[in-house]
């Protein structure tokens, strides 16, 4: 006599043929998951630093700064730059990356004076002598629609020659 | 626009995490469990909606969530292909009173939990059991030999 209900068939719902691939799929998704978190370990996605450095004969600017952030972080950047010969107007550009869709919550030391070309940054600082070493922090929050890649070099100038350039570029995960 | 979109791909990934992680384990609600749900849903809130505090913005979560929930019901029901895999099909574990291993080890299920559920049942005995099926809710329903 069989013991199943009508809904329920032996084939199907006993010996689950046609069922077989079930289990692998759930393998498959449960595996996909863990390859995110194990990014998320090896801080693939975001916020872990990098440093970049350039150095020139008049200047060695380094940057540090993460490559890839997430909508919502805070995070940080800062600029070194250590003056080898004396340079009278230090300028520092910085790419859209750093403050498009992005809260610039502070920038210290202020500078001199700051404008904007071109959609970038321009900040200027007072003279850098030989041996002078300036260090500006910036603090960040990303905003949480502001997904995408922009550009995120530095660029140093005297005045308005070009001195040395950190290119990178700047990945925000929604 | 990007908190419904947000809205959308969780209300997705969670329904394959829940499909993927499976039913037994969803079924259960141990303290521990309760404790990682209401933990879950707070991680889930800022990922949906963020920084957006309004009323507007929680009217459009809420939206998509009853859309998608009525949208899903609706798919299983007009597609009987599409049932199995947006909520599951019920598994015999247990028929005239002989366990199916194979289908507990798929379902990651010991005897022990098994006859504690066949206890919750007041089932004392498993050769009393004509049938026992795993739901798609995760429940065990059983049926008595006559």
């Amino acid at each position: 006599m069989e013991t199943l209900p009508h809904d329920l068939s032996r084939d199907r719902h006993v010996d689950l043929k046609g069922r077989r691939g079930e289990p692998w799929v759930r393998r498959a998704v449960i595996a996909l998951l863990a390859t995110v978190v194990a990014a998320a370990l090896l801080g693939a996605v975001g916020q872990s630093h990098t440093t970049g450095r350039a150095q020139a004969a008049e200047a060695t600017l380094t940057v540090k700064a993460p490559e890839r952030i997430r909508g919502g972080l805070f995070f940080q950047g800062r600029l070194d730059i250590v003056a080898r010969t004396r340079i009278g107007t230090p300028r520092i550009v910085l790419g859209n990356g750093w403050t498009e869709e992005m809260q610039l919550n502070t920038l210290e030391p202020a500078p001199a004076s700051e404008t904007s070309s071109a959609g970038e940054l321009e900040l200027e600082y007072d003279p850098l002598h030989t041996g002078d070493h300036l260090t500006i922090w910036m603090q960040f929050e990303v905003n949480p629609v502001g997904a995408g890649r922009r550009d995120r070099s530095v660029t140093l100038f005297d005045g308005e020659r070009r001195l040395a350039r950190v290119p990178a570029e700047i990945t925000v995960l929604p | 626009m990007d908190v419904a979109l947000r809205a959308i791909v969780v209300f997705g990934l969670l329904l394959v995490v829940t499909r993927a992680v499976g039913r037994r384990e969803l079924s259960s609600m141990e303290p521990f469990d309760l404790i990682l749900l209401v933990v879950l849903g707070d991680l889930i809130q800022q990922g949906v909606t963020q920084s957006d505090y309004s009323l507007t913005g929680t009217f459009i979560v809420v939206g998509v969530i009853a859309v998608m929930t009525v949208g899903t019901s609706y798919v299983s029901f007009k597609v009987p292909r599409l049932r199995g895999v947006l909520e599951g099909e019920p598994i015999v574990l247990v028929e005239h009173g002989k366990v199916i291993d194979r289908n507990l080890r798929r379902e990651r299920m010991t005897h022990d939990e098994l006859a504690a559920e066949a206890r919750l049942q007041q089932i004392a005995d498993m050769d009393r059991v004509r049938l026992a099926v795993l739901e798609t809710n995760g429940s065990v329903s059983f049926i008595l030999e006559d």
